[in-house]
């Protein structure tokens, strides 16, 4: 359904996506996580051709963006950033205009709009002023406007920014009902349990490049299966305890930080009595404990290599 | 180009202008109270229409000297002007100062000992000043120069006869000599002195209105409809910040269709205003807007379209609100200051008039002057119009240009 190709996008001199490459099957929910910046909005709006690449290529339901952007805006739906709506009107009018924008019109429009308020959820406050909604509810009544024309994919530009957890979760179940009715959808979020939760595949983009691609499985794959054990120890004895882990069945790479000694090993359980007797012959005790499963956390982290905010 | 998506995206905008009620102050309240009041600082401009004539004052300590009752003699009971005379003298600064608070429309001094020194032929001046700014004035100066050809011609030929209005030749006055005459006539017995307060304009730049309000009226419509469209810019700015434009490029309207949709959104509020606005001036002031309804159409279905137009080039330009409304607002100030809205373009000085003139603003509010005072209609405004056409073409083309190369990204 979406097929990105090498695909470059330049604003001057700065590079905001880097030969990404990826492609979505119908019907699947696909996840691009990044940090920001990372180039996810930038990502969408050339593949909605709101945006001309500067390199590469990308198909969206059977249409070239460069070569067919009209077959393009036809089949797709987006929902931006941004709550791309008027305020001063109310949810009802709002629709009815983004609907006669798309040639709807007499009674199919009104259906239309009434289906739409039903499906987020929001039928009873048709008339109220956009401006007057929760964010939550501007978010749901965003994704609506989106949805209007009836698209085969829709591109879902983080839609959950800025909103409760109770919002959120709305918005996420709305999210899956509408694919389980087979819509496409290309889903952006920095927020990693969300693209955990709800994606089939995600693709990890940082710096406009794709860092990662597979499911939760692939990717945790990817960092191996090791756990992470944390705990205190002072720098100096760094060396005689890397010298000494090495001795130990299973034991991994050994690195010193923020004042923890870190040990990736197969086995943390199995290998702790030997730190525990380790730091004992030397006057030490086990303080500051922390023993990590693999997790998509540390992967993201790795990759990206910040930490993400919230 | 789809006439269904246009009127779509026109009739948003204006169900937006419509649902913020403050946009109705700007909209209608402020132009009319600005109308009125303006109208009511600047007065009433006419010579004649008024209820008291302006005054023509001479002074001097001997006004009834033959010379001088027969000059003024056809000035009293003129229909242009009344004739005040002061029994006392005044300084050329007097003068001077009652011409410019337009106290009088013309002063003459006559000044002390104008009989004696008339009888002892020492060719004595009279000293007239006026204000070549005003009609009314003008009036006056024509008024008196008629009289004073008279009254010198009959002093001439006056001292060919009476010997002693001709003392250094007494002998040589019983008889018509035709050399003396020539000479006499060469060489007047009075002089009259003409200084001319004022700037000395061209007679077709002279205010030819006679009441403020026909000034007012179309005056501060233009401005308002000019700065509601300008300072509406920023709306196209917050399009593009939030996306909403983008929504509107992903649906079937072209390119085309949506610059065609914010222009002729912003000729219709523009528009309305328009007509709301002269037609309460119609009926409220009784102002008339001469005899050409298609002049009166075309100049403000031009000046409204400029209007739109620069509107829409100052939003796509802006990257900010705050600098499509800061600009908007200087803009919005400065063509009505320099266009002669606020106050009449006849009354500034050329350099400035030329300005004026070549300014969309000062072209439609010449027409409006043209159609209310001279009566004047399409072939006759035509130089105004099209310095108007020029402006939207100019300023529609720029705005297209930019919108195109902005949303191409
Ligand atoms: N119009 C532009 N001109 C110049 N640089 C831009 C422009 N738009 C985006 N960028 C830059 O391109 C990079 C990618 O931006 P983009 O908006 O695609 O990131 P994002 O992943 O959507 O981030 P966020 O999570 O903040 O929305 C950023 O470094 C950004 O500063
Ligand atoms: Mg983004």
């Amino acid at each position: 359904m979406i097929e990105v190709h090498e695909l470059v996008k330049t604003y001057g001199a700065k590079v905001a996506v880097n030969r990404l490459s990826f492609a979505v099957a119908e019907g699947e929910l696909f996840g691009l996580l990044g940090p920001n910046g990372a180039g996810k909005t930038t990502t969408i709006s050339v593949l909605s051709t709101l945006l001309p690449a500067s390199g590469g290529r990308a198909v969206v339901a059977g249409c070239d963006v460069a070569r067919d952007p009209q077959g393009v805006r036809e089949r797709i739906g987006v929902v931006p950033q941004e709550i791309a709506l008027y305020e001063d009107l109310s949810a009802r009018d709002n629709l009815l205009f983004w609907g006669r924008l798309y040639g709807l019109g007499g009674p199919d429009l009104k259906r239309r709009v009434e289906e739409m308020l039903e499906a987020v959820e929001l039928a009873e406050h048709a008339r109220q002023r956009v401006g007057s909604f929760s964010g939550g509810m501007k978010r749901r009544l965003n994704l609506a406007a989106g949805l209007m024309h009836g698209p085969q994919v829709l591109f879902l530009d983080e839609p959950t920014v800025g909103i409760d957890a109770q919002a959120r979760k709305k918005i996420l179940d709305l999210i899956r009902r509408l694919n389980a009715d087979g819509l496409t959808i290309l889903y952006t979020t920095h927020y990693l349990e969300e693209a955990e939760q709800l994606c089939h595949r995600i693709g990890v983009i940082d710096r406009g490049e794709l860092a990662a691609l597979g499911d939760k499985e692939d990717l945790i794959r990817q960092i191996g299966d090791e756990d992470t054990i944390r705990f205190d120890l002072p720098e100096s004895l760094l060396p005689e305890f890397a010298e000494a882990a090495a001795r130990w069945p299973g034991a991994g790479a050994v690195s010193h930080a923020r004042g923890l000694a870190q040990l990736r090993a197969a086995d943390g359980a199995r290998i702790l009595p030997e730190i525990q007797s380790w730091l004992a012959a030397r006057g030490q005790s086990l303080a500051h404990l922390e023993v990590e499963r693999p997790n998509l956390e540390t992967l993201y982290l790795n990759l990206t290599g910040r930490a993400l905010r919230e | 180009m789809n006439p269904r998506l246009i009127a779509t995206v026109v009739g948003l905008r204006l169900r937006r202008v419509a649902a913020d009620r403050a946009n109705l102050i700007w909209l209608i309240l402020m132009p009319l109270v600005f109308s009125y009041l303006m109208g009511m600082l600047m007065g009433n401009w006419s010579a004649t229409g008024s209820a008291s004539k302006p005054t023509f004052i001479v002074f001097g300590l001997e006004p009834a000297t033959e010379a001088v009752t027969a000059l003024l003699a056809p000035l009293a009971d003129h229909p242009d002007f009344e004739l005040v005379r002061r029994d006392t003298t005044a300084t050329p600064e007097r003068a001077r100062s009652l011409l410019e608070d337009r106290v009088v429309a013309g002063a003459l001094l006559v000044g002390p000992g104008f009989a004696d020194s008339l009888r002892a032929g020492l060719a004595p001046t009279l000293d007239f000043y006026h204000d070549s700014d005003r009609t009314s004035s003008q009036r006056v100066r024509q008024a008196l120069e008629a009289a004073y050809a008279a009254t010198a011609v009959r002093a001439t030929v006056q001292s060919l006869v009476d010997p002693a209005a001709a003392p250094e030749d007494p002998g040589k006055a019983a008889a018509f000599d035709a050399a003396t005459y020539d000479s006499l006539v060469a060489h007047p017995r009075v002089r009259l002195a003409v200084t001319s307060l004022g700037r000395n304009r061209t007679a077709d730049l002279t205010l030819t209105l006679t009441d403020s309000r026909q000034h007012s009226g179309p005056s501060y419509t233009l401005m308002f409809i000019l700065m509601f469209l300008l300072m509406s810019a920023k709306d196209l700015v917050l399009e593009r910040r939030q996306r909403t434009l983008d929504r509107l490029r992903l649906a079937w309207p072209t390119t085309a269709d949506l610059v065609a949709g914010f222009f002729l959104a912003g000729m219709v509020v523009g528009l309305l205003q328009a007509a709301l606005l002269l037609g309460f001036n119609a009926v409220l002031f009784r102002l008339d807007y001469g005899p050409s309804p298609a002049c009166l159409a075309l100049v403000v279905v031009l000046f409204v379209a400029v209007s739109s137009a620069a509107g829409l080039l100052l939003g796509t330009l802006s990257r900010t609100g705050g600098q499509a409304d800061g600009l908007g607002m200087v803009f919005g100030l400065a063509l009505p200051a320099l266009g002669g809205l606020w106050w009449p373009l006849e009354i500034v000085p050329d350099v400035m008039q030329r300005i004026g003139r070549s300014l969309p603003t000062g072209q439609a509010i010449t027409v409006f002057h043209d159609m209310i005072g001279r009566g004047w209609g399409l072939a006759e405004t035509a130089p105004m119009l099209w310095g108007l056409a020029a402006w939207l073409a100019i300023l529609l083309g720029l705005a297209v240009y930019f919108f195109r190369r902005e949303i191409r990204g």
